[in-house]
């Protein structure tokens, strides 16, 4: 054989970077390069962005040519690649969106909400960015790519995936991208949901300062101290599972999820599937989600006019959550002689309890005694519920409106 | 109570007739031609009615869980 043929074959992966395909690959380096340097030195959502940002640099390795089919993939991509398994096996059927769930489930504690149930309109009024995104995203998409033009059914489905996004919940997004059958869309539209809600305390304080006055910002509220009954804590995951699922059937996998994890940490007789559901099952699936997810970062899928589109409107559907929160509690305060801090709107996105954070953060630094976290909080959590009951609300009518074919 | 019970079951076939035939003459229609009606409407009316409707059924269902913690709170406190 050619001794020049066996040097190429060797070497066929460095002459593959200095192709044009390979000037991607360099491109979606950087890219992954970058995520895993917000996640270890800014240590933005580490959890998720190097999981991420590692399973980029593996989906984009020169590829290796399959000797039966002559398709050319990333090894860790190809039929039998570790990704492809994985991304089958978790993302295809939905099935770690749900595992994560139940971890999130076991996490959160419903006390705040149970105690002020008020809170629990913020949770409705943050979905507001999705739906503004959707109508938005029906306009931008056939325009700023007109491949889709005339094609309804893709301009309604990618809308859809788009507007959750602004829910800063990655696997109601992940779940609602999946079911519309969006893979060629899933990188660019999971990397915007994880990157946002990673980026909360960077996106959120300039929105709110911009929507409130100082003396808006300084308001203080009451807080009742005394814990929710245990029956309640109990009930609560029951109730709005069957609520939920009777009205909103397609939600039901995700609030189903997410209240078994609840039920299993409040019912009292499980501690050790609760901390087992909120540590080990958590930490593993996170970490096969994100290397999962960034395995789909794909250049030829990512590198596109699409991926940017999708972030701006990914961001554009952020912001609105966070202003509808916001503008609403303003709403309410026309008419309540007790106000409620604007900012507790705003952590009714579903970025919990990093949104909750920031908000206590924002008050403290106008006033050092100002203490909302815990009304945060329960806005926080409801919006974690209003988050799941939009995303079922988005399947199901835009089902509708496609002659129930999804 | 028994004699109530037992009147209840001989009548529930009954009913079941009449609702399967309503289904079948009436509501699969109607659901046929407004499921069609809905196809046909223009992109961005669809996508109003999705937001309309989409942020209406959020408000509902938020407001039955607000229901709900409610009912629990006043069952916890005995009232």
């Amino acid at each position: 054989m050619d001794f020049v043929a066996i040097l190429k074959e060797l070497f066929s992966g460095v002459l593959y970077l200095a192709t044009g395909a390979g000037l991607k690959t360099l491109a979606m380096f950087a890219i992954a390069g970058i995520l895993i340097y917000l996640a270890i030195r800014k240590d933005y959502e580490p959890a998720l962005l190097l999981p991420i940002g590692f399973g980029a640099i593996l989906a984009n390795l020169p590829p290796v040519i399959d000797a039966v089919t002559g398709v050319g993939a990333a090894s860790a991509l190809g039929e039998h690649g570790f990704l492809t398994v994985l991304f089958n096996a978790g993302i295809a059927n939905e099935l770690f969106p749900i595992l994560i769930f139940i971890g999130v489930g076991a996490m959160i504690d419903f006390s705040p909400l149970l105690k002020d149930p008020s809170m629990i309109f913020f949770g409705a009024a943050a979905q507001f960015g999705i739906f503004a995104t959707f109508l938005v995203s029906l306009v931008l998409i056939p325009i700023v790519l007109p491949a889709t033009a005339g094609d309804e059914s893709l301009i309604l489905r990618l809308a859809s995936a788009i507007g959750i996004i602004g829910a800063a919940d990655g696997p109601t997004t992940l779940y609602v991208a999946n079911h519309f059958d969006l893979k060629d869309y899933m990188a660019p539209i999971s990397v915007a949901a994880y990157s946002y809600m990673s980026l909360v305390p960077v996106i959120q304080p300039p929105v709110i300062k911009a929507l409130t006055t100082k003396k808006e910002r300084m308001i203080r509220m009451d807080y009742n101290e005394q814990r929710a009954s245990r029956l309640a804590l109990i009930l609560f995951p029951i109730i709005v599972t069957a609520v939920a699922g009777i009205i909103v059937p397609m939600s039901a996998p995700l609030v189903g999820s997410l209240m078994f994890g609840n039920l299993i940490r409040e019912c009292g007789v499980l501690e050790r599937l609760s901390k087992t559901a909120q540590n080990e099952l958590a930490n593993l699936v996170t970490i096969l989600l994100g290397i999962t997810i960034g395995g789909t970062m794909v250049a030829e899928n990512f590198l596109r006019l699409d991926t940017l589109l999708i972030m701006a409107l990914g961001l554009f559907a952020f912001v609105f959550d966070t202003a509808g929160g916001v503008l609403f509690a303003k709403f309410l305060n026309l008419f309540r002689k007790t106000k409620i801090n604007p900012m507790v709107g705003a952590s009714g996105i579903s970025a919990f309890p990093m949104s909750a954070r920031v908000i206590q953060k924002i008050a403290k630094e106008e006033d050092p005694y100002n203490f909302i976290l815990m009304q945060s909080i329960s806005a926080n959590v409801s919006g974690q519920l209003g988050s799941i009951v939009a995303g079922g609300m988005v399947i199901t009518l835009v089902s509708m409106m496609l002659g129930g074919i999804w | 109570m028994f004699k109530w019970f037992a009147a209840l079951t001989e009548t529930a076939p009954v009913v079941e007739e009449v609702l399967e035939t309503v289904t079948e003459t009436v509501a699969e229609p109607v659901a046929e031609v407004a499921s069609n009606a809905l196809v046909a409407l223009p992109l961005f009316t669809k996508g109003l009615l999705v937001t309309l409707m989409g942020l209406l059924g959020v408000f509902l269902v938020l407001t039955l869980f607000f229901v709900t913690i409610k009912l629990m709170q006043k069952i916890g406190t005995g009232k």
